[in-house]
């Protein structure tokens, strides 16, 4: 059976955050994954008062950028969590979402898979328990160590074709997310280089919504456009039915003008971005998904229009 | 009004920093203080453990704006106010020269990098309300999230007490924070005396540990206070020991490293030189490393502060 997790992000007050996360403990999710929009909360901070409250649920990045902190900060965050938690934690780790990433950093982030490679390997070995030499895109390390750390699994939250790629080589899971027609074919790339890991996990994310009414699937807007303003232009490409508007939700988004963004957002883009409907619709698509090879399902926002009823509603899946 | 803290080092096990924490809150101490040293687990997500465990203890996170972009600090700390009320104080530090050149990071201005930081803190310019009722109140009680800023040189100290609530000296001997309090030119910023601390008798681990956190002190000691104090040439030599890593070679600076930079001694005698410390100026005494790895320790001197 298909496992089933909670999705949130650090833009979501902490004690709104906190009860979802509680309720998805009791009611038995596997997983509490905590995007880290860079604009808003600290992530670590988020999981800090999460892991403190639970005892059970695994706790993860969904996803934190390595562009955003230096790695060994990075990695003595990760070293806390590992610690308050009792090892429940696994790091998800992606580029982010570029245009709050050109906003946090003031320029475009550059060399993506080089980042993402080199973060995923230097954060291994020090959690190995090893001594770091490197020099690279992040900087230069000599002969740094952690202290008493334990081995980490890292899944990549990414979408195009050389990220998944590399994630299918050295990561340990990856979380999908992006139109629907889409998560088949990253599956297929990611699977070419993973297939002899038996553990590798495959995480689907895309917006959530338990939706009675056309009226209610409006909520799914604002996920579905920060989903699109972060998809790489080089995939939109493949999906001439989505192009047009695709663009124009990624230039709105730019200029922060997301609003405007939701405007371009109509029935057959909400429907390629978001698993919305009845439980029973819902449950069919999980299935499917199931069925071509997703081991996890992320329930995350907007949830439908009582987050807390639409979580507990899930408990039937479960 | 003195205030008393101790100072956790995220190297401790969890269940250790709980129960002293546990313990210090019981027994009165005003505030916490988490060590910055990022080979460990991070301070901040090591507060809002504290923050779980106790109630209104204060709660000191150190943090080096070189390692961490200061919008991580901030939001950070804004987002543990957020989940667990007003009960934080930053303490800005330039960080260990050496650590961060194990990362590739140089420290060439630290005061720069630190004063803008402190301009990224929401805050109100606490400077306008210095004189009211004839009275003026202590900076790091005017504000609900006070910075302090690690500060052990004539420079960082002159112009950390300009724009932060409060300094982090780096010494505990009253002798040397004496010798600093001489660079303060605001005077009501808050000052913190920071240093090894132990009570006698102690076990021979902790005996050790407090060498080793001495040793730390005197071989960042800044230049100005070493030529001051005519200690050059013992603070070379305990350098040189340290850097090779033969803490047992540090013994026979044991009696120099204690009395310059440690309080050791037995009830009586710490509780003397706190109130010598009181007497110079010193609003808060800070109980550093090893003093925490000692919790029968921490209740004894909980004890007299009551």
């Amino acid at each position: 059976m298909m496992n089933i997790s909670l999705g949130l992000t650090t833009s979501i007050p902490i004690k709104e955050g906190l009860k979802l996360a509680l309720l998805a403990d009791k009611i038995g999710f596997k997983r509490v994954f905590i995007g880290e929009d860079i604009l808003s909360r600290d992530v670590f901070v988020y999981l800090s008062v999460i892991a403190l409250e639970t005892s059970r649920i695994e706790l993860a990045t969904g996803i934190t950028s390595p562009y955003v902190r230096h790695i060994a900060s990075l990695a003595s965050n990760i070293l806390a969590i590992q610690k308050i938690s009792g090892e429940r934690f696994t790091l998800g780790l992606g580029p982010g979402g570029i245009p709050e990433l050109e906003r946090f950093l003031g320029k475009m982030p550059e060399k993506p898979i080089l980042v993402m490679r080199d973060a995923t390997l230097v954060i291994k070995k020090l959690f190995s328990g090893e001594k770091v030499d490197y020099e690279g895109v992040l900087g230069k390390i000599k002969g740094f160590k952690l202290a008493s750390p334990n081995p980490i699994k890292i899944y990549f939250g990414v979408r195009g074709e050389k990220l998944l790629k590399l994630a299918g080589k050295i990561a340990d899971g990856v979380i999908f997310s992006g139109p629907k027609s889409y998560l088949k074919k990253a599956l297929k790339i990611v699977e070419e280089k993973s297939s002899k890991k038996t553990d590798f996990n495959k995480i689907v994310w895309n917006c959530f919504l338990l939706a009675k009414n056309k009226e209610e699937l409006k909520l799914g807007k604002q996920v579905a456009a920060t989903i699109i303003s972060s998809l790489p232009e080089k995939e939109i490409g493949n999906y001439p039915e989505l192009i047009d508007k695709t663009f124009k939700i990624k230039e709105a988004f730019k200029k922060g003008n997301y609003a405007k963004a939701e405007e371009f957002i109509d029935e057959e883009i909400l429907k390629q971005f978001c698993f919305a409907g009845e439980l029973n619709e819902i449950e069919e698509e999980i299935i499917k998904l199931e069925k071509e090879g997703f081991k996890e399902f992320v329930v995350g926002p907007p949830f439908g229009k009582k987050p807390e009823e639409a979580i507990l509603e899930l408990r039937k899946l479960l | 009004m003195f205030e008393v803290g101790i100072n956790f080092n995220t190297d401790l096990p969890i269940n250790h920093i709980v129960k002293g924490v546990n313990i210090a809150e019981e027994y009165g101490y005003d505030y916490v203080w988490i060590g910055e040293s990022f080979q460990y687990s991070h301070s901040i997500p090591i507060a809002a453990l504290i923050s779980k465990v106790t109630e209104k203890i204060k709660i000191g996170i150190i943090v080096s704006p070189k390692i961490d972009q200061c919008a991580h600090i901030v939001k950070s700390i804004q987002t543990l106010r957020e989940a667990y009320g007003e009960r934080y104080a930053v303490g800005l530090v330039p960080g260990d020269a050496l650590k961060l050149e194990a990362i590739g990071l140089k420290i060439f201005n630290a005061l720069e990098e630190i004063r803008s930081c402190i301009k990224n803190f929401p805050r109100p310019n606490l400077r306008v309300k210095l004189n009211f009722d004839g009275h003026i109140p202590k900076l790091c009680k005017l504000t609900p999230l006070p910075i302090y800023i690690g500060a052990s040189g004539p420079k960082m100290i002159n112009e950390g007490s300009k724009i932060a609530d409060g300094l982090l000296l780096n010494y505990i001997n009253p002798e040397l924070v004496k010798w600093a309090l001489e660079f303060i030119d605001v005077k009501n910023c808050c000052i913190a005396a920071f240093g090894p601390i132990l009570l006698k008798p102690a076990r021979e681990e902790l005996l050790m540990a407090l060498r080793i956190s001495t040793a730390i002190v005197a071989s960042g000691a800044n230049k100005s206070l070493v030529k001051k104090f005519n200690i050059e040439k013992e603070v070379e030599e305990i350098k040189k020991i340290f850097v090779k890593g033969d803490f047992n070679a540090l013994k026979k600076y044991d009696e120099f490293l204690i009395k310059k930079f440690a309080i050791y001694g037995n009830i009586k005698e710490v509780k003397n030189k706190i109130e010598k410390l009181k007497r110079i100026g010193v609003d808060q005494i800070i109980f550093g490393a090893p003093f925490c790895k000692d919790l029968e320790g921490i209740k004894k001197i909980g004890e007299i502060l009551k």
